[in-house]
């Protein structure tokens, strides 16, 4: 009988442990890894299907007649995540360029801020850009006469004093950033440095109602997945679209006072949920004769979703060299912004980032600014799936790993000149932890 | 029974079975890897040659030690990376190699330091993994069956079609793209592009519309290194035009093409009065013309070798083609690719199969696209776009004559090339046509009958006008004959 009432202590001490074990799980490893492409893991069918729609979507290339244009650089969101699969990265022949002009009052702008719906229809020729984003192609011809003109070659205007590069960055895993909380960011913020430690993190706070958390961009200037679609594709592609959210709150006003809708809906709603910093309210005409929106709703949701739900890059065998090289990438400094893990909702994630922004001294420096983050603030870059990642850096000036180190300054000086003093064999370490990522 | 023997007894079992299961779980690999062993095929190699390069150098025991102690991925020839032969893969093998190479130690024993196979038959030596490349003839595969060391050079060609160039191999100053394949890629690489890789040609017209270049050239290139100035198209320039990437999917049978196929079809002054005329365009050199829109390049290396300086900076030695070019202003020493490579690349593109046809299955559709290739001779459009073209190693159906034709819209100012009308194109080859749109050298017909009604003016006016008359149902056929290309 003692022995059956021990049994039924263990078996009700392995039930207790069950249950705590299940309660400390946020704290165990997402299983948000796969390869390259993959969703992450635990989709059912119906969300699998809305992957893959999101995924047509993304590899969709329009044609000017589906409203490609009137300006863009690519014809799919493809184009430029592309290597080695779509949602990855781009080469260099991708890149593009952003151009601003600084104003008196110090900061940047963008050419023609006060560019209208109006005198974009009429004054098309005189690239009224809606962006700090260069297009390379410009209106060509008409719908009803596509030979009638030559095509208008968009040029950095005089006026331009800031011009920056910029490479495409892959999206394997950005989705997870939005399930980290806004505390576990903030709990690496030391914006006064008051640790000492010569790095001073902040946070990138978008002007929307809540004022969010940036945490997509290379300079987190955008604090959702939907906003940094919207953006990428009327600059980028001169694809319309309707905000999720802005459409309901047009409906509704619509309603309330009788407005026209469609036309005055670039005016309304001055501060969306989804804003893109670097265009608070995204056009949603673009006057090139193709029916705005051109993506309907239920694409952009599955385009939204289908990046929201890619897998985080998945580390294969870890060496012993990988591991010792990890040692040493905390021990000079590296870590201190290139964090492991960040925990979110779903568990601890490892994108080697503290999706905080940095200074990163007057050789990164470009110029531009957004929201908060000054000309030479960037975003810690997220190191996971670097081993397929190439060039390096924002702006993609760097051709290794090496060079890519090397040219870190501000905040990552002292981390930066650790590295140059490291000796050979740290520094094979350290590479072969990085190739491992 | 005791229940406190029983739970005994089972934890016993459990512990037992476990201990078994662990047992078993690091035996079977072994196991399996040892079956493998026997089975494996041996081949030749030379022993020492760690890297697999078919040379025993220092970079062998690098290559070694990088995986005793770097956990790099073993070397698929085990054996060679036995330098002392004795049977295993260990610390000894680099340090024997290494006295070898340069304290005068004992070479290592046979197979060296010609290949041969193993006489001490330990280890094994597997080829490395290569994927299979595509079938003969298919989409992006090589056009006929290539031979061993044919195969080996068209992945050596293909891997540098495909390679990112970097800034420290010669990317640049100015360019377009980083790698041949960024802008060939749709839909196999090796095949055309978007519009969004479209690049862009300017020029100036006066009041009479005469066409002449700006002193920055007729090119505009996409990007530059950093510290150096962003390529604008000159303020002056009152022409600005796009251009298409071209498929060079099938280029090669063009190459190989004896000069008097193409020559044979020319008719300069339209002796035979069917008001076509085309005419052929010679390199400075002598040699004909036969790629670029107008005609200018006479080789597919030289074809090659003039996009990797255009589009991507990337200089070779002149003696590999008169279009090359010989060096930049880049801190990159020239020639920046080696000439190994760019003959490697030559031979990959030269050997890329034409598009395969897209016979539609249907027999409906295909008696449709039957009748529309009837139409397609009748109205004259087969006159320039020749179906067939008598190559060396048989019938080419390129669907081009290769020779200039004045087509060009009369009332449009385009840019211009030194020695040909602003008008005359090169005919374009049809192959490959469902999957190049949008259409014409410009990318300005989204639809093929755009490009019929758009791109032929002048010798092409009559057989437009043909287009034109016919009805509503033989256009949709033709459109189909031309869609099945």
């Amino acid at each position: 009988m003692r022995a059956f009432l021990v049994l039924l202590a263990v078996f009700i001490g392995l039930l207790a442990f069950t249950w705590l074990d299940s309660l400390s799980k946020a704290s165990e490893d997402a299983d948000v890894a796969g390869r390259f492409g993959d969703p992450i893991p635990g989709l059912n069918a119906g969300q699998r299907a809305t992957f893959e729609f999101g995924r047509s979507v993304f590899t969709r290339r329009f044609t000017r007649p589906e409203g490609l244009g009137p300006h863009f650089n690519a014809s799919s969101c493809a184009a430029c995540h592309e290597d080695p699969v779509p949602g990855g990265s781009a080469q260099r022949y991708r890149d593009f360029l952003l151009v601003a002009r600084t104003t008196p009052l110090g900061g940047v702008a963008k050419l023609y801020p006060d560019c209208t719906s109006e005198n974009r229809a009429t004054h098309q020729s005189e690239l009224c850009l809606p962006s700090m984003v260069l297009p390379h192609y410009g209106p060509k011809g008409t719908i009803e006469d596509p030979v009638a003109s030559a095509v208008e070659h968009p040029r950095v205007s005089p006026e331009a004093d800031v011009i920056a590069r910029r490479n495409a960055p892959p999206l394997f895993g950005v989705g997870l950033f939005r399930l980290v909380s806004d505390e576990e960011i903030l709990s690496r913020a030391d914006p006064d440095d008051r640790d000492h430690n010569s790095i001073s993190g902040r946070v990138n706070r978008i002007p929307t109602e809540d004022d969010d958390i940036g945490r997509f961009g290379y300079k987190c200037q955008t604090a959702s997945i939907e906003a940094f679609n919207r953006g990428a594709m009327i600059n980028q592609m001169g694809i319309t679209s309707d905000s999720t959210e802005l459409a309901s709150l047009e409906g509704d006003r619509a309603a309330a006072d009788g407005a026209q809708p469609g036309f005055l809906r670039d005016l309304l709603a001055p501060k969306p949920a989804h804003a893109q910093v670097a265009n608070p309210v995204d056009r949603i005409i673009d006057f090139d004769g193709a029916f705005d929106p051109e993506v309907t709703r239920g694409e952009l949701l599955a385009l939204v979703f289908f990046q929201e739900n890619l897998a985080a890059p998945r580390r294969g065998i870890i060496s012993a060299a990988a591991t010792a090289g990890e040692q040493v990438f905390a021990r000079i400094g590296c870590a201190d912004c290139h964090v492991p893990s960040l925990e979110s909702t779903i568990g601890m994630i490892h994108p080697y980032t503290d999706l905080l922004i940095h200074d990163m001294g007057p050789v990164l420096a470009d110029g531009i600014e957004m929201a908060g983050a000054t000309g030479s603030e960037f975003r810690t870059q997220p190191l996971w799936g670097l081993c397929e990642h190439f060039p390096f850096l924002h702006d993609g000036r760097a051709d290794t790993l090496e060079e890519a180190i090397l040219l870190h300054g501000g905040e990552a000086q002292r981390a930066r000149d650790q590295y140059a003093a490291l000796g050979s064999a740290d520094v094979t370490l350290l590479h072969r932890f990085l190739e491992s990522l | 029974m005791n229940p406190m023997k029983t739970l005994l007894a089972i934890a016993n079992t459990l512990l037992v079975a476990g201990i078994l299961a662990l047992a078993f779980q690091t035996a079977s690999p072994d196991a399996r890897s040892r079956e493998e062993v026997d089975a494996e095929p041996s081949r030749e190699f030379i022993r020492g040659d760690a890297n697999d390069d078919s040379a025993v150098d220092l970079s062998d025991a690098v290559s070694a030690l990088g995986t005793l102690f770097l956990g790099n991925d073993e070397p698929a020839c085990l054996a060679a990376a036995d330098s002392n032969d004795d049977g295993g893969f260990d610390i000894g093998d680099p340090i024997y190699l290494l006295n070898f190479l340069f304290r005068g130690g004992g070479a290592p024993p046979a197979p060296f330091p010609t290949p041969g196979e193993d006489p001490t038959p330990d280890l094994p030596c597997r080829d490395p993994v290569l994927a299979p490349l595509p079938p003969v003839g298919s989409y992006g595969g090589p056009d006929r069956e290539l031979s061993e060391v044919e195969s080996l050079q068209w992945r050596r060609g293909f891997e540098v079609f495909d390679r990112a160039f970097r800034v420290l191999d010669g990317l640049g100053p100015l360019f377009n793209g980083d790698s041949c394949r960024g802008c060939h890629l749709d839909p196999v690489v090796g095949g055309s592009g978007g519009l969004d890789v479209d690049v862009v040609r300017f020029a100036y017209a006066d009041g009479q519309g005469v066409v002449s270049q700006l002193e920055t050239g007729p090119a505009a290139s996409r990007h530059e290194l950093p510290g150096f100035t962003h390529d604008e198209v000159h303020p002056d320039a009152n022409i600005i035009e796009t251009r298409q990437t071209p498929t060079l999917l099938g280029l090669g049978l063009i190459d190989r093409l004896p000069e008097s196929v193409i020559l044979a079809n020319a008719d300069p002054n339209d002796d035979n009065a069917d008001g076509v005329s085309g005419s052929a365009r010679f390199a400075s050199d002598g040699r004909l013309g036969r790629f670029g829109h107008k005609a200018g390049v006479p080789s597919l290396t030289d074809f090659t070798a003039d996009a990797m300086l255009n589009e991507l900076g990337i200089t070779i030695d002149p003696v590999h083609s008169p279009f090359a070019g010989a060096a930049d202003a880049d801190a990159v020493a020239d020639p920046e690719l080696s000439g190994g490579d760019f003959d490697d690349l030559a031979f990959f593109v030269s050997h890329l199969a034409p598009p395969p046809r897209a016979f539609p299955g249907d027999p409906v559709f295909a008696e449709r696209t039957r009748k529309g290739a009837a139409t397609f001779e009748r109205i004259g459009c087969a006159k320039c776009h020749l179906p067939v073209l008598d190559g060396p190693d048989g019938p080419i159906a390129a669907y081009s004559d290769f020779l200039l034709h004045d087509v060009g819209d009369p009332a449009r100012r385009q840019v211009n090339e030194d020695g040909v009308g602003p008008r005359e194109f090169r005919t374009a080859p049809l192959w490959g046509l469902r999957d190049t749109g949008p259409y014409l050298h410009d990318g300005s017909a989204r639809l093929v009958s755009d490009a019929i009604l758009f791109g032929h003016f002048g010798e092409g006016a009559t057989a437009k006008a043909a287009f034109q008359a016919l009805s509503f149902d033989d256009r949709s056929q033709l459109t189909e004959f031309l869609l099945s290309l």
